[in-house]
């Protein structure tokens, strides 16, 4: 490989450094996760800005520096830019991009990932935000190996449909009321189950399709908020502001 | 690595690699730079930064940095009080000033929405105006945070609470493009960018 690649890449984070930069979190198809600065992109006058706004799906080329890689051109795919009209959508896009960086490794191509955060970032222009960042959440935890058991519970094999579960995030799945040991939290509906399983197993395009009732979005929403900081060991940031923010 | 400089060095190239796009290299030749300069020089710097902290502090009605407290755009009478401005930095007000376009009042925020990191609108002065837009004579005000993914995060949040407060939100867009900041913009595009907000 010579000083000069291209790269299929998505911009999930820029940060300013020094007077007019900025220093870019990549989501690349062919590499993973990287880092890259991009000259001068502050000011108007930048022909690389387009490409490097947050969200943007671009084609770039970078230039392998000392330290950093340097961006040297870039070519917009898709800007995603009407996110930024409106603000749940804006909130639940960085929220997802959060959750991807934080959960990726540098330098750990997945092509099936860098696909599917792709989609849901065109999915939350749609009706419903909120279950386009759950299916995120529930792909992301397959892709990534941590898909949690979720035909019945992993001690007794009691089958879904009667009953309470628990989704366990230290076992890895949901197990059921007898064998919980009298637990209380993280109590998750065979109805909610039922959701979970198709929104890893539907056609993305279709999950607006789905029936979700107020009470499975909160038990969804708990459930794999607390497996994914389990898996994850960190608290995405994003979460708290998105809630305040949504609220008003 | 600093362990072979004097201490007082050592501390110094600490302290300057604290500022903002510092690394270490520049702030080992802004340390030697200070230390082989004439000494009033180097005093002379460090007695400015000195008494710029002491006497600057936040207007307590606007929030930007100022020696008086109210600073002068807020006790300036010729200045239209019904129209307010926000912006992100202190430096973002100086950008305004410039275009001669605008002759409303100011409110900084000090920074913008930025989930990512964090930040929202408690870690900005949001709170302060609130409080200083009720009962007041305002009827718009004008977004002028900068056209990125934290200022329009930040403008959307604004029009939300403010619009039920009767109040008309508008943004600066037009002429401005997107990503870039604030203090970049030349006079005209931002006049430009006055003349074409809109509602939001
Ligand atoms: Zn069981
Ligand atoms: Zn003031």
């Amino acid at each position: 490989m010579g000083k000069l690649y291209r790269v299929d890449a998505l911009i999930i984070r820029a940060r300013d450094f020094g007077e007019a930069d900025k220093i870019l979190t990549l989501y690349t198809k062919e590499y993973g996760k990287i880092q890259a600065i991009a000259k001068g992109v502050r000011k108007p006058t930048s022909r690389l800005r387009g490409g490097v706004q947050m969200f943007a799906h671009s084609r770039l080329l970078l230039y392998r520096g000392r330290s950093l890689d340097i961006v040297s051109q870039s070519e917009s795919v898709e800007s995603y830019g009407s996110l930024q009209e409106d603000l749940v959508r804006l909130v639940y896009a960085s929220y997802l991009v959060e959750l991807l960086d934080i959960a990726v490794p540098e330098r750990e191509p997945n092509e099936n990932l860098f696909l599917t955060t792709l989609l849901s970032l065109r999915l939350l222009l749609g009706d419903d935000p909120e279950l386009v960042c759950r299916m995120f959440e529930i792909r992301l935890l397959y892709l990534l190996g941590y898909r949690p058991y979720l035909s019945g519970c992993m001690i007794c094999r009691q089958v879904l449909g009667t009953g309470t579960f628990f989704l366990d995030s230290k076992a890895g799945g949901i197990v059921c009321a007898k064998c919980s040991g009298g637990r209380v939290e993280n109590r998750i509906s065979s109805g909610t189950i039922f959701v979970m399983q198709k929104l890893l197993s539907m056609d993305p395009r279709q999950i607006f399709r789905l029936k979700v009732s107020p009470e499975q979005r909160i038990e969804l929403e708990k459930a794999l908020e607390n497996y994914l900081e389990y898996h994850l060991d960190r608290v995405v940031k994003a979460k708290k502001v998105l809630k305040g923010l949504i609220k008003i | 690595m600093f362990n072979y400089y004097p201490a007082p060095v050592a501390r110094l190239i600490d302290e300057l690699m604290k500022l903002p796009g510092v690394g270490p290299k520049s702030a080992q030749r802004l340390a030697f730079h200070l230390l082989n300069a004439p000494e009033k020089d180097a005093v002379g710097l460090a007695q400015s930064i000195v008494n710029a902290r002491q006497k600057i502090k936040q207007c307590s009605v606007c929030a930007n940095l100022t020696e008086q407290d109210p600073c002068s755009f807020c006790q300036d009478i010729t200045r239209d009080d019904r129209i307010l401005c926000i912006v992100e930095q202190p430096r973002d007000v100086i950008a305004m000033e410039k275009t001669r376009e605008f002759k409303g009042k100011y409110h900084v925020l000090h920074g913008a929405i930025s989930p990512i990191d964090g930040i929202g609108p408690e870690q900005l002065t949001v709170a302060q105006l609130l409080s200083r837009l009720q009962g007041s004579r305002v009827d718009e005000v004008v977004v002028a945070t900068n056209p990125n993914v934290e200022g329009e995060a930040t403008a959307l949040y604004l029009a939300r609470l403010l619009k039920p407060l009767g109040i008309k939100v508008t943004r600066i867009a037009h002429g401005l493009p997107v990503g870039g900041d604030l203090e970049y913009a030349d006079e005209v595009t931002l006049a430009k960018a006055f003349e074409g907000r809109k509602e939001i």
